[in-house]
């Protein structure tokens, strides 16, 4: 439960929250549902969960089953990944701790897999939903019923 | 000039790095992204304008951004050359209780979010409202547009030389995309 004194009256403890702004809320959910359509939902559902599991998001770990969090874990020993799923989470693990220090070399798997454009409307998207796992993670929000 | 890490020309020589990132994202994002931006900057009014730019910059030093500490936003207007170190080491500093309460939020958001201590949550419940803090966050999660920037090493400051003061309200204009 949020560690912030509010009355919930909404369905979700996430809407009792942002819907404190419900102007900011209401944009930043057509903005994130905007960045999950740019790209294969597979793809960002994974980066997703990556992402969730390694900022301990309880809100976002909620949805996903506990086979696919353990493969996560060690993604990076793990066969079953496709070239362009293994450079998004090895991006993703490096742009969560320090976008800065992203190997050229990742990006360049990405590149060569989505084009350069690609790639900059994907670290985009990825920034948009770290920020709001950041946000939910931060404000310790309930996983929807 | 800064080298992208991608196989793009580098920011035009005197040119603005956000913006010529900004013109190479797909503008249906872009559009969406700064709708979010101004509301998010609508709902932070209540907060002072000091204490926006101390959680601005304190995002910048966490991404290593070299844009986001070049310039410098209307709150930042009083703020010497040292507040990049003051702000990282705001603890020891003379900020006040409620900006330091601000920038503990800050850095828990921006380092390990999960690691908020009980103690750093009544600090901030003591000076900020409920609604306060979640205006803050929602401002903070609308900074992290400069990540990609760092990410992808299109970053490089707006002038090496000196800070640029920027007017909020025209670099909005500037960087919503025409319908």
């Amino acid at each position: 439960m949020t560690w912030l004194p509010i009355d919930q009256t909404t369905a979700s403890e996430r809407a009792a929250v942002l819907g404190l702004h419900p102007a900011a809320h209401a944009a930043q959910e057509r903005f994130l549902a905007r960045c999950r359509a740019a790209f294969d939902a597979g793809l960002i559902d994974l980066c997703t969960a990556h992402m969730a599991q390694s900022l301990r998001c309880r809100e976002a770990l909620a949805a996903y089953d506990d086979a696919l969090l353990q493969t996560l874990g060690r993604w990076d020993q793990c066969v079953d990944f496709s070239p362009l799923q293994r450079d998004a989470l090895a991006f993703v693990e490096q742009f969560i701790l320090d976008p800065a220090l992203i190997d050229a070399g990742v990006i360049g798997g990405l590149e060569r897999e989505l084009g350069s454009e690609g790639v900059i409307n994907f670290a985009a998207v990825i920034a948009a939903l770290e920020a709001s796992l950041r946000l939910s993670t931060l404000l310790d929000l309930e996983p929807a019923r | 000039m800064k080298q992208p890490k991608l196989n793009i020309p580098p920011a035009p020589a005197g040119g603005d790095a956000a913006l010529y990132l900004n013109s190479l994202t797909d503008q249906q994002l872009v559009a969406d992204y700064m709708a979010f931006y101004v509301a998010a900057g609508e709902a932070a009014a209540v907060l002072e304008p000091e204490l926006l730019e101390l959680v601005r910059l304190r995002n910048g030093i966490a991404q290593s951004c070299e844009y986001c500490m070049s310039v410098r936003l209307e709150g930042g207007a009083g703020f010497g050359e040292d507040i990049g170190e003051k702000v990282l080491r705001f603890e020891q500093g003379d900020f006040s209780e409620r900006q330091k309460a601000a920038l503990r939020l800050a850095d828990a958001f921006l380092t390990v979010p999960s690691g908020l201590t009980e103690k750093a949550r009544q600090q901030a419940l003591e000076q900020f409202s409920p609604a306060e803090i979640v205006a803050l966050l929602l401002r903070l999660a609308s900074f992290l547009v400069n990540k990609p920037r760092a990410a992808l090493g299109i970053d490089g400051a707006l002038d090496p030389q000196r800070l640029t003061r920027i007017d909020s309200a025209a670099a909005i204009r500037e960087f919503t995309p025409r319908d």
